[in-house]
């Protein structure tokens, strides 16, 4: 970035350069000034000279006139003596001219030392209607001789008597004068030119870094892929930023990652280069549009008459993107878009929360089956509660790659081994600090964070497992499940490694919302078929379905840790652990017991037959996968 | 008449260097200006006069002054021993004197370009003048 600094070192460059313009400038013109005043000079001399001699003239000449009077050689000699001594380097002609009765002038006397004309020759002036002029006006007159002959100015001044105009004593000076003038004037001027041309320099140099400032700018606030605005920008333009004037909409492109996947990367840069073209064909020049993660942008829509019009111009692009076909070598793809739109951002607390109502509405689009643009309405669910820091710290996570998981052991007590591990998402902040997915979690439920969330553990896990033996649980949701791009991610990676996929479970939590449990049991079909497990979570916590657990035939069940951890003490639910824990059995399905921190609750499971336990008194969750446990008894 | 001036101005401008040109030109327009009973065939000791000359349509150029009966002089030691029945055109003031056959003269006269015919010499000659070289007629040589 430029410094003040040097913008301003520019712009005094500039002044200096214009101030030494204007100084050459006023050069020129005291050098005019100065010329005319030696030219006048000059002249004042030369007419004091001339007037006498023209008096001397007049009173010899008496009644007789000029031309009977210098008819005379030794008049004309003395008179030309005189004459003659008028001439200076300077100087180089001067002659008596008279006008005769057929308008030609002609030579009564020539002082000159070269050139020198006869007395009464004919002289063809190459103005003579200026010499005719000085007859007339009876006043002195200057001409000024364009390169003529090393001439540079002619005076004419008129002899007169009686009132009368007899003659003209013409004074030819040369161009010597003015060069000496020039000559003298030159140094300085030089000195000025290159002065300029230092400055001009020194300014070029400033304008080069200006430039280069400008392409620096560029390059910080654009995304080199697509053109549009990065992120940089969005944050350099946010406190002037007047939501009054903007509707905000979040566009998500529609199963993105499968372009990649299926195509590879230079597919979905495509894409993504033909899907910013069309949205910026799609919307105004007073619009901005800012690619804000991968295949995510963001739209500010500068409001244009009725609250709808930003509606459109978002139902706009999503037509517009569904019509195109995106062509990669000899294949057609159709893309499809989702856009989260909130019509009135300044109603919220701040511009970040504005854009993650957008982003909700982004979500709610994508669950709603893509291709479509929800609305913010502010009686539909209200996510403004979400913690606004949780998601951009998962967000700026997930884009920097601090994304992790740690993994705990699921313990067989009785043939003392390790039987799987349970992944535990973990964020690591920028500072460093390790946050939990307490911290976190409940506040992406309604967010288009948390299904990327959830496909990057997905991806963590089946990649870290891929390489080994173990098994692992991952915890899921109803809601990722039901999500079309987790569903196809799970799907094509287990069938491309079916050992992998006989070594997972996916755990998933007991109380959430199944708001279709036809196609929840569809989904879990599909995971049992391609040999995956499935456990439900924090069974017995709420209002526990026995008969979804048994309608998806869950091979798992993971009794909740909030009946375990005082299973020592609190008798009731020791005896509800026990009931779940032969409910299991009579639907053969396998218990796990967690929360498991002292020895005591451990012996009290092993009384109830439980068969796995999960716990700190067993082993932490760590980075590192733990290969076996060391009982102690 | 005007065109002699135009031409007389614009070669005063370009007297140190361009002249040659519309040197020639005037000296073309003079020719051209001057009646004769008989074709003008020029001849001239002048090299640029004689080269600006041969593509004229008006009248014939000949390099041996012996077949012209017009002959434009630099220097009096190129005048050609038997001239007496020739035109004799000057470039030079003083030749007019130094050569009293020569009936006009085109000369330089304080940097200023001028034209001088020789009245007597005209009619000596039975030349006639065009009406824009009637104005540089003198009745002699001063």
């Amino acid at each position: 970035m430029v410094k003040k600094s040097d913008v301003f070192l520019i712009a005094l460059l500039f002044v200096f350069g214009l101030f030494f313009i204007y100084l050459y400038f006023y050069i020129e013109s005291t050098q005019k000034n100065i010329k005319d005043k030696i030219i006048t000079e000059k002249i004042q001399n030369m007419r004091y000279i001339l007037h006498n001699i023209e008096k001397d003239m007049v009173l010899s000449a008496g009644n007789k006139g000029l031309v009977k009077y210098f008819d005379n050689k030794n008049i004309r000699d003395s008179f030309e003596s005189k004459l003659s001594q008028m001439i200076t380097k300077n100087t180089k002609y001067i002659y008596l001219l008279f006008l005769d009765k057929e308008d030609k002038f002609r030579f009564l006397l020539d002082g000159s030392k070269e050139d020198k004309a006869r007395f009464y020759q004919k002289f063809d002036p190459l103005k003579p209607d200026i010499y005719k002029t000085v007859y007339k006006t009876k006043k002195a007159y200057v001409i000024w001789q364009k390169d003529m002959e090393n001439l540079w100015m002619t005076y004419l001044y008129p002899i007169k008597s009686e009132g009368k105009v007899v003659g003209i004593l013409s004074v030819d000076m040369t161009t010597n004068l003015q060069k000496g003038i020039l000559k003298l004037m030159e140094p300085l001027k030089n000195f000025f030119i290159v002065l300029i041309i230092f400055i001009f320099l020194l300014i070029s140099v400033g304008i080069i870094q200006l430039f280069k400032y400008f392409i620096t700018r560029k390059q910080l606030f654009h995304d080199q892929l697509t053109g549009l605005f990065n992120r940089n920008y969005l944050a350099e333009i946010t406190p002037m930023l007047n939501l009054n004037n903007y509707s905000i909409a979040m566009l998500d492109l529609d199963r993105f990652k499968i372009i990649n996947d299926t195509y590879g990367h230079k597919a979905g840069d495509i894409v993504l280069q033909d899907s910013a073209k069309i949205f910026k064909d799609s919307i105004r020049d007073s619009d901005i549009l800012i690619r804000y993660g991968g295949e995510e942008f963001l739209l500010f829509i500068n409001k244009r008459g009725d609250d709808d019009a930003s509606l459109e111009v978002c139902d706009r692009i999503r037509h517009n993107v569904s019509e195109y076909i995106f062509h990669y070598e000899n294949t057609d793809i159709v893309m499809t878009v989702s856009i989260g739109l909130h019509q009135f951002p300044k109603m919220e607390k701040n511009f970040m929360e504005a854009i993650k109502k957008a982003d909700s509405m982004l979500y709610v689009a994508k669950q709603r089956g893509r291709n479509q643009v929800v609305k913010y309405d502010e009686k539909s669910q209200n996510p403004s509660a979400q913690n606004r820091k949780g998601i951009d710290e998962v967000k700026y996570a997930l884009e920097q790659n601090r994304v992790l998981c740690h993994y705990q052991p699921i313990v067989d007590p009785y043939a003392k081994k390790i039987l799987k591990y349970e992944a535990l998402v973990r964020i690591i902040l920028e500072n460093g600090e390790i946050v939990y997915p307490g911290s976190f979690l409940p506040y992406l439920k309604y967010t288009n964070i948390h299904y990327k969330l959830t496909i990057r553990i997905l991806t963590i896990c089946f990649d870290t497992f891929s390489k080994n033996s173990l098994s692992v649980s991952v915890n899921i949701s109803f809601l990722d499940l039901m999500n079309d791009d987790i569903n196809s991610f799970i799907i094509q990676r287990l069938k491309s490694d079916r050992d992998l996929a006989s070594r997972i479970t996916f755990e998933i939590l007991e109380s959430d919302e199944i708001e279709d449990i036809t196609v929840f049991k569809e989904k879990i079909k599909i995971i049992h078929s391609l040999g995956a497990k499935i456990a439900i979570d924090d069974f017995g916590s709420g209002y526990s379905n026995f008969k979804a657990v048994l309608d998806v035939e869950a091979d798992f069940l993971k009794i909740d840790g909030t009946l375990v951890k005082d299973i020592d003490k609190n008798d009731k639910n020791f005896k509800v652990v026990k009931n779940i824990i032969q409910f299991a059995k009579d639907s053969e399905m396998k218990t796990i017991a967690e929360f498991v921190s002292s020895k005591e609750i451990y012996d009290k499971l092993l009384t109830i037959d439980v068969d796995y336990i999960q716990g700190f008194y067993l082993a932490k969750p760590t980075q590192e996968i733990i290969p076996s446990i060391i009982f102690t008894d | 008449m005007k065109k002699i001036i135009f031409l007389l101005f614009t070669l005063s401008l370009f007297a140190d260097n361009l002249s040659d040109k519309l040197r020639v030109d005037i000296v073309k327009d003079i020719v051209l200006g001057i009646k004769n009973s008989a074709p003008m065939t020029v001849c001239s000791d002048d090299d640029k006069i004689m080269k600006g000359f041969h593509s004229s349509k008006h009248f014939r150029v000949t390099d041996d002054c012996k077949d012209a009966n017009l002959i434009i002089l630099n220097d009096k030691s190129d005048l050609p021993k038997n001239y007496k029945h020739k035109h004799i055109f000057v470039l030079n003031y003083n030749l007019l004197n130094e050569i009293p056959e020569s009936f006009g003269a085109f000369f330089w006269k304080k940097g200023r370009p001028n034209i001088v015919f020789i009245k007597p010499r005209l009619e000596k000659d039975a030349l006639k003048l065009s009406a824009n070289l009637k104005p540089y007629v003198e009745d002699k040589v001063w």
